[in-house]
């Protein structure tokens, strides 16, 4: 017996109230009913519930939801249903022409159990409840419960037909299966060559995990694979960048695509001239004492760089000279150069874009005097 | 979130020598640690020179600040003119700001009200089954 109709006993409503005088009633936009449910089918054979479109208009059944009384639940599919067309959700394997599968293979118990239909708000459409507790006899192995326009009749099954009719007839349901979905994200879009960045892989399918296969492949090497279902994948950043691609492909073979890439943490390079920068002699109460060449600092990274410059005092013969104050940075990008007043340890230098270069020049100014002449050293870094 | 509080720098020496210490980004100074022992100190704009044996040897950089900052060991040879030295740098993300009690007070205030307001034997007491497709089949079940 059928528990709740109410999108029925609407149109009942609606029939038995005489319209008010120049009152416009159009006809319900769609009646949405369960007609056929087979429980326990005959060997060879699939459980499956039948929807009948009753409207006048074409039903869009996209987030609709057919719920058992244990609570599993199906959510259709883009699917469009013709006005007076049938669809039919089988229990497990893959959908046809029919209908679409559930990813359950056993939905409804054989002694008794209730079919929701509901609205993708929640609002139950339609439901019709069998078995123990229930108006309604559980049928037999092999045969079917079906609504035979007035009321629920034990029946041959007869999926996508009216009762009586014969199978096969009806295939006006319009089949619009829908790919899988497939997203990466990763922990880090950048990271050191070596470092494992983990990527969380997302596939789904309207028709459950298990009808999706994903694989993810940095270039043409295959790193992990599986079904459905969020994953995480451990991915070893390199020198140069790790380009993910994720297909995933449903049992229908509808593929989903997704892509990201791991950029490689370079830093900056340092090139240093063969022939060193060319430092002459200190000469007590020297105005300026400039290196001859310039070291280059390139930026490989994909992401703009701070630059910081880091020099040790000058030590000598004399003793040691300070460079804070005294050392000037000449920053040349193309032919323009800016003096820098280096201020002390990690003296921040002008931001490099990624892809860019610099020529950086040195030079000592204001040699204090007096002290013994010689030659004198430091060590100087670049950093970011 | 906790604060990221240390940077680890393994830096690897040849010979015993000089090993200079610097950072930046940090209001309070850096605190410099080898086996657990202070080995020094460095603020924005100064360094320390502290020194190593050869071999590989950790350096712990301490710092509570949530902001990024940064530290940077390398040797100190010496020579003529200006050598360049390559260093083990070591960045420290920005950290979110952490949560104060004004912040947990509502969340911590709503709950008390929600434990207040539903009955001791309706409260939950533990995780619900994963699902119910995961639920043992029944008996009578096909």
């Amino acid at each position: 017996m059928r528990a709740t109709l109410p999108a029925l006993l609407a149109a009942a409503l609606l029939a038995a109230t005489p319209p008010a005088a120049g009152a416009d009633t159009p006809a319900p936009a769609q009646l949405l009913a369960i007609v056929e449910l087979l429980p326990d089918p005959a060997a060879g054979a699939r459980e499956f519930v039948e929807i009948h479109n009753r409207g006048n208009a074409t039903a869009e059944l996209a987030g609709h939801k057919l719920r058992d009384a244990g609570g599993s639940t199906f959510t259709f599919p883009a699917w469009s249903l013709a006005p007076g067309a049938r669809v039919v959700v089988w229990g497990g394997g893959a959908g046809d022409a029919f209908g679409p599968a559930w990813s359950l293979a056993t939905v409804w118990n054989n002694g008794g159990d209730r079919a929701e239909l509901l609205a993708p708000d929640g609002t139950v459409l339609d439901s019709v409840a069998y078995g123990t507790g229930t108006p309604l006899r559980a049928p037999p192995k092999g045969k079917a419960i079906a609504h035979d326009g007035t009321k629920w009749v034990e029946a041959e099954p007869t999926p996508g037909t009216g009762p009586g009719q014969p199978m096969g007839a009806v295939i006006d349901v319009e089949v619009a299966n829908v790919a899988p979905e497939a997203t990466i994200a990763l922990a880090s879009t950048h990271a050191e060559p070596g470092a494992t960045v983990l990527a969380t892989v997302r596939v789904s399918d309207a028709n459950g995990p298990q009808d999706v296969h994903w694989t993810l492949q940095d270039g043409a090497q295959v790193l992990a694979e599986g079904r459905g279902g969020t994953h995480e994948v451990p991915v070893t950043a390199r020198s140069t960048p790790v380009r993910l691609r994720l297909v995933a492909t449903d049992e229908a073979g509808l593929v989903a695509q997704a892509e990201a890439t791991l950029q490689p943490l370079l830093g900056l390079t340092v090139i240093l001239p063969p022939e060193g920068l060319g430092f002459p002699a200190f000469t007590p109460g020297a105005k300026s004492v400039a290196a001859a060449r310039p070291f280059e600092v390139r930026n490989p990274d994909e992401r703009t760089l701070l630059p910081r410059l880091d020099v040790s005092d000058l030590r000598g013969a004399g003793g040691s000279l300070p460079v804070a104050g005294h050392l000037q940075v000449g920053w040349q990008v193309g032919n323009t150069t800016t003096w820098i007043a280096y201020s002390g340890p990690l003296t921040a230098l002008p931001e490099m874009p990624p892809g860019t270069a610099a020529k950086v020049w040195l030079r000592y100014q204001d040699v204090p005097a007096p002290m013994p002449a010689g030659r004198y050293g430091a060590s100087f870094t670049v950093v970011a | 979130m906790i604060a990221l509080l240390a940077l680890l720098l393994a830096v690897e020496l040849d010979e015993p020598g000089p090993v200079r210490l610097a950072s930046a980004g940090t209001p309070t100074p850096v605190v410099w640690l080898q086996d657990g022992r202070e080995v020094a100190r460095t603020s924005d704009g100064d360094a320390a020179t502290i020194a190593l044996p050869a071999g590989r040897v950790e350096l712990w950089a301490k710092n509570p600040t949530r902001g990024a900052w940064m530290a940077v060991a390398r040797p100190e040879p010496s020579g003529d003119g200006f050598a360049y030295t390559p260093a083990v740098v070591a960045h420290a993300p920005p950290q979110p700001p952490a949560a104060t009690w004004t912040q947990w007070a509502p969340a911590a205030a709503a709950l008390a009200l929600a434990l207040l307001a539903v009955p001791r034997k309706d409260r939950p007491r533990g995780l619900r089954p994963a699902g119910r497709r995961l639920a043992p089949r029944l008996p009578w079940r096909s």
